[in-house]
């Protein structure tokens, strides 16, 4: 599937008539044979019995693609995707088995359905091809953009943005994972560049604990501008987030990126400020507890001042008996 | 006539000094990591987070090196406050460092060979050195490898205590330092205690001597 996320279609034969032939379709497809999820699970489940339908396995995973055609029936069912039927999206040849070879690679993007509504608007769709466009993703893949649209990273079958009410860590977990299915899988980085594979952990030696950091932090939060609104523009190492202070420290980004659902709370609890986020984790400089940080500097002060009287004070009866000799 | 005391060997200094050095580097770099701000950086995170792990590694190392030292070299021995008129002793030390030091009265107790702290140090030495650096060690060795540390503790995440006790135990040793470093202006001269621990000699002058040396305040005392 090509990048077609924010566009009408940018496939191969995809061209108006073919949009009316897949809206027709689409229509049909509630009377399909293979219009529900569960039908089509019935091959595309892993583990399936392939064999009943006379399907050769081999067809299932395209390796030189870097295509998976199985589906998680778990995973799917709790994306945001999971209550459609299959054929709500895969319009074109996918309404008999075997599929219409001469439409394979006809998806429908995104936009055929997110546009014009709540969603496409949240989303802003047009500011996300805007981004992806100037992102390293775009930039440094000129030979191979072909291989990269919004479905390399974002699995439609798995795409769960309900963020407010997922916990952090697993926030954390879902996102990370985007970026390291390629970033740590040289042989997914190069399905979809001609670039040399950069190893993580030599590429982040600078970083310290950067385990710690992997399993704390998203990768997005140093690797795009820190904007109101996320952005798909993903930096370059060089443009990337270098200086420690922009998540340690009291106005951390974190606390409108990662943590920004949570901030919406409070931002101080048991003396902490940006307190939100003590749940998972405890940033140096971020999650200062403002109470101890007033009363320390008072007794500092206050010791300060009583070393300097006490000092002043021998300073002069020594002067002052050195007068009298 | 002066006395002369070989109060600090060697290893002592070495510990003595290379501790207060690695103390207020991570002081500086411990502050600037709390109050870590991108426009105004005492020192860049990244340097201060660096230079805090390696003096914190050194230092505990160090501690280490003190404990032994002392076991092996019977050192301990000063920290042990004797129970039998320690009050006594000890408000006596005090009315000294509050009145009397500006008189330019004696030193109410002098340091021997078996005793070389006045029970004022003794008890601070002893809760720095034996309770406030141990909880500082510990749980800086948390903060640099978190994941040892309880993935909860009070409903949070398990760090935070480290963290908390850290800063409180590094806020008390900062003021330690503070005071302890004033209290080494009180010998003979200002200066005087300071030579002594860089000598390893405590020297005990008489009275008539330290006004003919024209002393600016009391004789003796921290070190």
């Amino acid at each position: 599937m090509k990048w077609k996320w924010f566009a009408v279609s940018l496939g191969v034969g995809w061209c108006a008539s073919g949009m009316g032939a897949a809206q027709a379709l689409r229509s049909d497809a509630q009377t399909d044979t293979l219009h529900l999820a569960q039908d089509c699970l019935q091959c595309h489940a892993p583990g399936a019995d392939l064999s009943r339908f006379g399907v050769d396995p081999t067809l299932m995973v395209d390796s030189a693609k870097q295509v998976d055609h199985r589906i998680d029936p778990r995973l799917f069912a709790q994306s945001n995707h999971g209550t459609l039927a299959c054929r709500i999206c895969h319009i074109v040849g996918k309404e008999v088995y075997p599929h219409r070879k001469e439409v394979e690679g006809n998806f429908l993007a995104c936009t055929y359905c997110h546009d014009g509504d709540s969603l496409s608007t949240a989303l802003d769709f047009a500011g996300i091809e805007e981004q992806f466009k100037a992102s390293v993703h775009w930039q440094k893949n000129e030979r191979t953009r072909a291989n990269f649209d919004c479905y390399t990273c974002h699995d439609p079958h798995v795409f769960d943005r309900t963020e407010e009410t997922t916990a952090v860590p697993e926030v954390i977990r879902r996102d990370n994972t985007v970026c390291l299915n390629c970033h740590d899988n040289p042989a997914n980085f190069e399905a979809v560049t001609d670039r040399e594979f950069p190893y993580i952990r030599v590429t982040h030696e600078w970083l310290p604990n950067a385990e710690l950091h992997w399993d704390h932090v998203r990768c997005v939060e140093c690797h795009t501008p820190h904007t109101e609104r996320f952005s798909h523009k993903i930096l370059a190492k060089e443009e990337s987030e270098h200086l420690c202070a922009a998540c340690h420290s009291k106005d951390s980004i974190l606390a409108t990126t990662l943590y920004k659902h949570q901030f919406r709370e409070s931002r101080r609890r048991r003396g902490f400020i940006n307190a939100a986020i003590l749940g998972d984790a405890y940033v140096i400089g971020m999650t200062r507890n403002a109470v101890l940080d007033r009363w320390s500097l008072r007794i500092l002060w206050l010791v300060l001042i009583g070393l300097c009287v006490h000092g002043g004070l021998r300073a002069l009866v020594a002067a002052k008996r050195r007068s009298r000799r | 006539m002066t006395q002369r005391l070989y109060l600090y060997p060697g290893w002592l200094r070495l510990w003595h000094w290379s501790n207060a050095f690695l103390f207020a580097v991570l002081i500086v770099t411990g502050l600037s990591m709390h109050y870590a701000d991108l426009d105004s950086p005492l020192v860049p995170f990244n340097v201060a987070i660096t230079v805090h792990n390696i003096a914190g590694f050194i230092l505990s190392a160090l501690y280490l090196f003190f404990i032994a030292g002392n076991l092996v070299k019977g050192n301990w021995r000063h920290y042990v406050p004797v129970f039998n008129g320690f009050m006594g002793r000890a408000i006596a030390q005090a009315r000294f460092y509050l009145f009397e030091i500006y008189r330019g009265g004696p030193h109410p107790i002098q340091p021997t060979m078996r005793q070389k702290f006045n029970p004022l140090q003794q008890i601070t030495y002893l809760g720095v050195m034996y309770f406030l650096m141990p909880i500082l060690v510990v749980t800086g060795l948390f903060l640099q490898f978190p994941t040892l540390a309880p993935d909860k503790i009070l409903g949070a995440g398990g760090i935070w205590p480290m963290a908390v006790a850290h800063s409180v135990g590094a806020f008390f040793l900062s003021i330690f330092m503070m005071a302890h470093i004033y209290l080494a202006t009180t010998g003979d001269t200002v200066t005087a205690l300071f030579k002594h621990m860089a000598t390893g000699w405590h020297e005990i002058h008489d009275a008539a001597e330290v006004e003919s040396q024209g002393a600016t305040d009391s004789p003796r005392g921290d070190s």
